[in-house]
């Protein structure tokens, strides 16, 4: 009885009509605007530039509901700020500038919220003297337009929407709705034709749709106070662009894409996006998704925008919700788009494609991401299996990154990489706010850590301890020990030392500046120097690392003098580790220690350390050397701890005992090596500092001791035997301490 | 040798007959600055005559000695300049004034032309270059010198291997500071002459030295203060070194190294150190204001050495004391030296391979180079635990990195770097007018870094050792690989590793030049935006001037024809040359390698390449990442010189690139050299011609006939793969070739002789 409450109100709200008068929103500006020619520009004693809007077209004593003045501008990045303040009259009648600049409107911070302002000026129109200018690098004067809602009696409508339907899933809400006019006008199209035909209905009038949201039905008498959630274009949301592929030149079925930007194939079928709901898409239809922030019931209707004009005058169940949307806060979940099994190493191996819809905190505005994971048929028998989240590399597209890898009975979901290089992004970018509004949020950590969530109730044989992190620019999940069992990336350690991380300066501060990160508050380019944290941090327990040179990422693009620092760092503090360093050539993937990924997140390892087969990695310079474009002051190829293998299920981690069985791979290039061998990621056994403790190396299958020795913990309570010889037959080393 | 600004003349004055015991004045007479008679110089405003005003001259004062020393601004190799002589005549008269050897940077003034009350006028008819302020005249003549003027202390001599260091406490510490920086010293370098000019000479004489026989002692040279510093030592792997430290301090400062490229700031070349020599005799470097010179005297016997000061143009030639700033007798020995041990090297930041680096200075004087007292720089790696006799790789590096070469350094192999330094010299040499006032015109281009690399090399077969306890030799001196890295290095590497067979048995080179002439000096370059730039070519024309200019070597030889290693192998086809690892893209600038390589099978010569895109290493370079540890050649040992391998190909797909017997090689060990029979086994999956070389018993005689069989060893045989057999005869040079031996995987190749 209670659901039916609701509903009922609003079918009662519906039958009262317009209890305020209609809705209508004009726009204020130069041109491309409804009421074009309503803004000037005038350079005011004292006041500099001030920038007014004509706004007698307002009927006087016209209730307002909003004023949203929209601004663009084409900054070089976020130093210089974005302000408009009012400009008031002073006690001598003399215009003066208003303390506070225009707010900006949350969440996305892309326009200013003039609606207390523009109150006061249909009000007392002598009020209105213009807003001064007073910061607006790159201003595109054109572009600016003052958009003015307030009560009227509509006598043309604009036309409504219709359809309007509305699902959460995934702690997202996902609209959908007939447009006023189906552009498209068929089922299948390529994306030629689809081009073509956005193009030219662009090309003799703009359109555009509002999305708005109330916690009670949204009609004429309420819109007024209902949020204006988004503003969507028109059709394209509804397509997944994003699969429509790039070249890197203009070919036979490729050329730039006014639509899109880029070379883009014209012959592929552009598909639109399956939703979460009953029924798909169809031809003509509209979608908006949106992540919920708050847990509660939220109605919605959705208006047409044409040529900046906004005029509403009936609400019906086809443009406003009847039903209100229960939503939840949660991991945002990838969408899924496709699914496909095939053969392939003679097991099914199944392929999906998925998108994400992220904003904030997953970005700082609306973003889509276009994904796919991939997995044996089998796999969702195994117990326990590993997940591995592969992102890939610089530039690499989702499906290629996840060809590099499979691993049997693993899940691979393959987010491609996204902004500055994986890291964290200042929340300011892509708003009108600055560097000093906030900090670098680390957004794709977070969209990383709600894929592993959704990924482990889609496939709830995922073992939590498994899960891994592949990719070129993945260092940084060496900071999540809570999070993953092996981190597989490229040694970028120390984006100061990397030449292509530079150009990537603006995305977190005034270069060479930055803000600071939301984790611990740190400088970002520290928060960067994943080495420097290392070497600061001993005792901190990381994954295990495996170091790698992607492929096809222009490696020495990057610049090699992270890659020592980092494995200085490591060694210096006996962290556990396996890489390959050098080129890219031949060197994709990890080492094959770890290649099927039976590391475990918080089981102890062996860290090796100093190891005899260990080739040099050098400086990390380029200047010469043997492979141009390489490390120059070391082997152009070569690796760490690579042949050094130890027994997973034997390993024994008590408070007085570690025991693990190590060899060497039968591929060593020697029979034996000499390496130090460190405990590390005890959960249980962890000398003090300074603890003597006794050691033993015996052969594992004969049991006969090949040697036996005293040592002390150092200074950080690591116990470390120092140049154990290693064969290609197994040895037991026990470690005990009193 | 512009840091030591050389000014003097190598004179015996015995010719002059001087009175007896007269006391020596030397003074100089120029323009504005710190001469003895400042002010009677003046230079009209073509610079055509040069008028010294003489009245400062006694009026009977005994000319001794004239010389007119000039400063220039070297033309550089490759401008019309560089070939106009200097010619200064005095005024009506004919011929030139002479330079005076052995530095060349003085002209020698006829005493009779010096007249007290008498103006001396000079004409100058050529000086490219000339820094006419700078110029003066010096005169020596009997008198009294002038009081007050100090002198020169501890002057000590140390004999060794044909070399004498002279050395003496300078008469003011110029820097405080022990251990400067390039910076700083080269401020003070620059800054030496702002307040006083100060020169110290070296004079030696077979007799004890004293102020009355002075004049009748050799005056070796003139070197400026600050010679006790290692200048031309420091080195751009020092100066990143720095920078490499800073980047993992400074966050900023690494963003800033890293938007640049990783170009090395100027601000790290002047953060590096500046090392004082340590000479023999002693294991520290020298005291802070020590006074550094080095003869090599021509023969064995006793000798005596003074060293006296100019301080403003005026020389203290009194007081000459044994104990003070006379010293002798010094035995000397014949010879051209032996390196000096300077320091063990910390080259490491973060990694580095463990071993030895080893610092080592050469001093020199014709004819390792062109001038006496020069000194070049080596480093030797020694990895830890290296077996003696181990093999020795000489690398040569053209980005000034010596002391750590870019180079992948083998853990069994000692590794010798030379610096190639204060000039570049391609490795190669240089005209002897360098650094003087001669003309390309005046003299020949020769060896002169070779010669230094070979006495190198050779004190390392003879003398060098790693270990105490080392008994037996260094090096092994059947394993001696030239390697460069590319361009300028690696063309440095195949023009001496080539040439010098009796030393070497393998040579790396990524992309040398075998033939400069065969490249334009100037080309459009592949590059993202391509235009015309300098090629290596041209920057070698710097060195040894324009291909016009026919240049000659001290073998008289056309400079651009002696560098035509194709040319140079099909003249001597019977000369086993060592083997050759070529690697480097393919480009426009292929055509003369490939004619090179052509050349090399012609004359039956062991060579490997890849040259197509992508592949910039010498084939079989150490690559420890792809299981690949270098090539063992050796020169005691036959070799199979393989010639038209079915891997073979030229023309590539981005270039004319191109690949040499590619993928076949051999098992040293499998070898068998009798008289009557050869064996080896030979691995590669391809199909090559096969010619045995560098047998010691297994000898033939042009029209010697030999019978050849082949076993398959490989692991995956077809069935259609069969043992070969055959007869071949020896050539006009002994040499057999076993035609297209199938070697699928491995296989054995056995040769006799036919008993006809």
């Amino acid at each position: 009885m209670k659901a039916t409450i609701p509903y009922l109100l609003a079918l009662a709200l519906f039958a009262a009509g317009p209890a305020r008068g209609d809705l209508a929103t004009d726009s204020f500006g130069s041109k491309g605007c409804s009421k074009p020619g309503t803004m000037s520009i005038e350079n005011a004693e004292d006041l500099g530039r001030v920038v007014k809007f004509d706004l007698s077209a307002i009927p006087k004593n016209a209730t307002v509901h909003r004023a949203i003045l929209k601004v663009s501008v084409r900054r070089r990045g976020y130093s210089r700020p974005v302000l408009f303040y009012p400009v008031l009259r002073g006690q001598d009648q003399k215009p003066v500038r208003a303390a506070k600049s225009l707010p900006l409107r949350p969440p996305f911070f892309n326009d200013f919220d003039a609606t207390e302002l523009v109150r006061g000026w249909v009000k007392d129109p002598a009020l209105n003297l213009g807003l001064v200018v007073a910061s607006a690098p790159g201003w595109v004067r054109t572009a600016t337009a003052l958009h003015v809602s307030y009560d009227a009696r509509v006598a043309k409508p604009t036309p409504p929407v219709t359809a309007l339907e509305a699902g959460h899933h995934g702690g997202q809400v996902f609209l959908r709705w007939r447009q006023t006019q189906d552009v498209i006008g068929a089922e299948k199209i390529n994306f030629a034709d689809f081009e073509a035909k956005v193009l030219a209905a662009r090309n003799h009038r703009s359109m555009l749709y509002r999305v708005y949201r109330h916690s009670r039905p949204i009609t004429a008498g309420t819109i007024g106070q209902a949020e204006l959630v988004r503003e969507v274009a028109e059709i394209l949301p509804a397509y997944n662009l994003d699969a429509v592929p790039t070249t890197e030149f203009p070919g036979k079925n490729s050329r730039p894409s006014k639509l899109l930007g880029g070379n883009r194939r014209l012959d592929v079928l552009v598909n639109r996006f399956r939703v979460p709901m009953e029924r798909q898409l169809a031809s003509g239809e509209n979608l908006c998704v949106m992540t919920s922030r708050r847990n509660g019931s939220f109605y919605y209707a959705v208006t047409a925008v044409v040529n900046g004009y906004e005029a509403v005058k009936d609400f019906n169940a086809g443009n406003s919700l009847t039903n209100p949307v229960t939503e939840k806060v949660e991991p945002v979940a990838p969408l899924l788009q496709g699914r496909s099994v095939t053969k392939r190493r003679n097991v099914e191996q199944v392929r999906e494609t998925y998108v994400c819809f992220y904003e904030p905190p997953y970005w700082p505005t609306p973003l889509r991401v276009f994904m796919t994971s991939a997995y044996d048929a089998s796999t969702a028998q195994k117990p326990e299996a590993p997940l591995e989240i592969c992102t890939g590399t610089y530039g690499g597209q989702s499906p290629y990154n996840l060809g590099r890898r499979h691993v049997p009975g693993a899940y691979y979901v393959a987010p491609p990489v996204t902004g500055a290089m994986w890291q964290g992004m200042h929340e300011c970018v892509g708003t009108l706010k600055t560097y000093d509004d906030g900090l670098v949020r680390n957004y794709t950590h977070r969209q990383i850590f709600a894929l592993i969530e959704w990924a482990s109730k889609k496939w709830p044989n995922i073992h939590p301890d498994r899960v891994v992190i592949n990719g070129q620019f993945a260092i940084w999940g060496l900071r999540h020990a809570d999070k993953f069992a092996m981190v597989i990336a490229d040694p970028y350690a120390n984006f100061s030392a990397g030449i292509e991380m530079q150009k990537h300066g603006w995305a977190w501060g005034a270069y060479p500046r930055a803000a600071k990160n939301e984790d611990g508050m740190v400088d970002q380019w520290e928060y960067l120097n994943v080495a420097k944290w290392i070497r600061e941090n001993p005792t901190a327990e990381l994954p295990f690392y495996v170091g790698k040179a992607s492929s096809a990422s222009h490696v020495g693009d990057m610049g090699f003098m992270p890659a020592p620092e980092l494995y200085r760092a490591l060694l210096d503090t006996k962290r556990a580790f396996a890489a390959h360093h050098g080129a890219s050539q031949g060197f994709g993937g990890p080492p094959r220690a770890v290649c099927a990924m039976p590391i475990r997140r918080g089981q102890a390892a062996p860290a090796f350390s100093n190891c005899s087969l260990d080739d040099m990695i050098g400086e990390g310079d380029q200047w010469g050397g043997a492979a141009g474009g390489t490390i120059g002051s070391g082997d152009p190829w070569g690796r760490f701890n690579a042949d050094l293998r130890w027994g997973f299920d034997d390993l024994i981690d008590e408070p007085k005992r570690f025991e693990v069985t190590v060899w060497l791979d039968k591929a060593a290039r020697k029979p034996e090596c000499t390496v130090d061998l460190t405990p590390r990621g005890c959960r249980k056994f962890r000398p003090k500092p300074g603890q003597k403790f006794t050691w033993t190396v015996a052969d594992a299958e004969t049991k006969a001791v090949r040697g036996n020795g005293t040592g002390a913990a150092d200074k950080w309570g690591l116990a470390t035997l120092e140049k154990l010889a290693v064969p290609k037959g197994k040895i037991r080393v026990s470690i005990v301490s009193p | 040798m512009k840091d030591f600004t050389w000014t003097v003349c190598l004179m015996t004055l015995a010719i002059a007959a001087p009175s007896a015991q007269a006391l020596m004045v030397v003074e100089s007479w120029g323009g504005e600055g710190h001469f003895a008679h400042p002010g009677t110089m003046q230079i009209d405003e073509e610079g055509r005559r040069i008028t010294f005003d003489l009245s400062a001259l006694p009026r009977r004062a005994k000319v001794r000695r004239a010389r007119l020393v000039c400063f220039r601004e070297a033309p550089a190799g490759d401008k019309d300049a560089a070939l106009v002589n200097v010619e200064i005549v005095l005024a009506g008269q004919k011929k030139p004034l002479e330079l005076i050897p052995p530095w060349y940077d003085a002209f020698a003034v006829p005493d009779r032309a010096i007249k007290p009350d008498q103006k001396l006028n000079f004409d100058v008819r050529a000086f490219p270059g000339w820094i006419k302020e700078k110029t003066f005249l010096e005169i020596a003549y009997e008198g009294k010198p002038a009081n007050g003027l100090p002198l020169v202390k501890g002057v000590k001599a140390f004999h060794q291997a044909g070399q004498t260091f002279i050395t003496w406490e300078e008469i003011e510490k110029v820097l405080e500071k022990d251990r400067p920086t390039w910076r700083e010293l080269e401020a003070a370098l620059e800054n030496l002459d702002d307040k006083r000019t100060v020169r110290y000479r070296v004079y030696r004489s077979e007799r004890p030295i004293t102020g009355e026989n002075l004049p009748q002692a050799t005056l070796l040279g003139e070197v400026r203060p600050l010679s006790g510093y290692n200048v031309n030592g420091r080195s751009a792997d020092q100066a990143f070194h720095v920078m490499r430290k800073r980047m993992l301090e400074d966050m900023d400062y690494a963003k800033s190294v890293s938007k640049s490229w990783y170009g090395i700031p100027r601000s790290a070349h002047g953060d590096v150190v500046i090392d004082r020599f340590v000479i023999p005799g002693g294991k520290d470097p020298l005291p802070n204001g020590t006074g550094l010179y080095v003869h090599q005297p021509d023969k064995p016997g006793a000798a005596h050495y003074a060293v006296t000061i100019v301080v403003n143009g005026r020389e203290n030639t009194t007081d000459l004391r044994k104990g003070r700033n006379v010293v002798g007798p010094v035995r000397e020995t014949g010879g051209r030296g032996r390196p000096v041990f300077q320091r063990k090297m910390d080259m490491k930041v973060l990694f580095d391979y463990a071993g030895r680096r080893l610092q080592y200075v050469q001093w020199t004087a014709p004819p390792l180079s062109n001038l006496p007292n020069q000194y070049y720089n080596y480093s030797a790696f020694v990895p830890e635990g290296v077996k003696t006799p181990a093999p020795l790789e000489l690398v040569l590096t053209g980005n000034d990195m010596f002391r750590r070469p870019r180079w992948p350094h083998r853990t069994d192999t000692i590794l010798v770097s030379p610096h190639d330094a204060p000039l570049r010299t391609w490795y190669y040499g240089h005209h002897q007018s360098a650094g003087t006032l001669r003309s390309l015109r005046q003299g020949t281009i020769q060896p002169y870094t070779w010669r230094r690399m070979l006495a190198f090399l050779e004190w390392t077969f003879d003398e060098m050792k790693v270990n105490r306890s080392q008994v037996g030799p260094t090096v092994d001196r059947a394993c001696l690989t030239c390697s460069g890295d590319r361009g300028y290095s690696a063309t440095a590497a195949l023009q001496f590793g080539m040439r010098h067979p009796e030393v070497f048995s393998l040579v790396y080179t990524c992309k040398g030049m075998p033939d400069p002439a065969a490249i334009p000096a100037e080309a459009k370059t592949a590059s993202w935006r391509p235009r015309k730039s300098k090629t290596l070519s041209g920057n070698l024309q710097k060195l040894i001037g324009l291909k016009e200019w026919q240049l000659k070597t001290d073998g008289g030889q056309d400079v651009w024809e002696f560098f035509d290693l194709a040319a140079e192998v099909a003249a001597q086809p019977k000369l086993l040359r060592p083997m050759l690892s070529y690697g480097g893209r393919g480009q426009w600038d292929w055509p003369p390698i490939a004619k090179f390589l052509q050349a090399l099978a012609q004359a039956k010569q062991p060579v490997i390449s890849e040259g197509t895109w992508g592949a910039v290493n010498p084939p079989g370079l150490k690559n420890p990442g792809g299981r690949r540890f270098g090539l063992n050649v050796r020169r005691d040992r036959p070799i199979p010189v393989f010639t038209n391998c079915s891997s073979d190909y030229q023309g590539g797909r981005n270039g004319d690139g191109g690949a040499t017997n590619y993928g076949a090689w051999w098992e040293d060990e499998s070898i068998v050299d009798e008289a009557d029979k050869f064996e080896i086994i030979l691995t590669g999956n391809v199909t090559v011609d096969v010619t045995p070389r560098r047998m010691k018993n297994f000898l033939l005689r042009p029209g010697d006939r030999v019978q050849y069989q082949t076993e398959l060893l490989g692991q995956r045989l077809r069935r259609q793969d069969k043992p070969q057999s055959g007869q071949a005869i020896a050539d006009e040079n002994g040499l057999v070739t076993i035609p297209k031996i199938s070697l699928r995987g491995k296989a054995k190749l056995t040769v006799t002789r036919s008993a006809s």
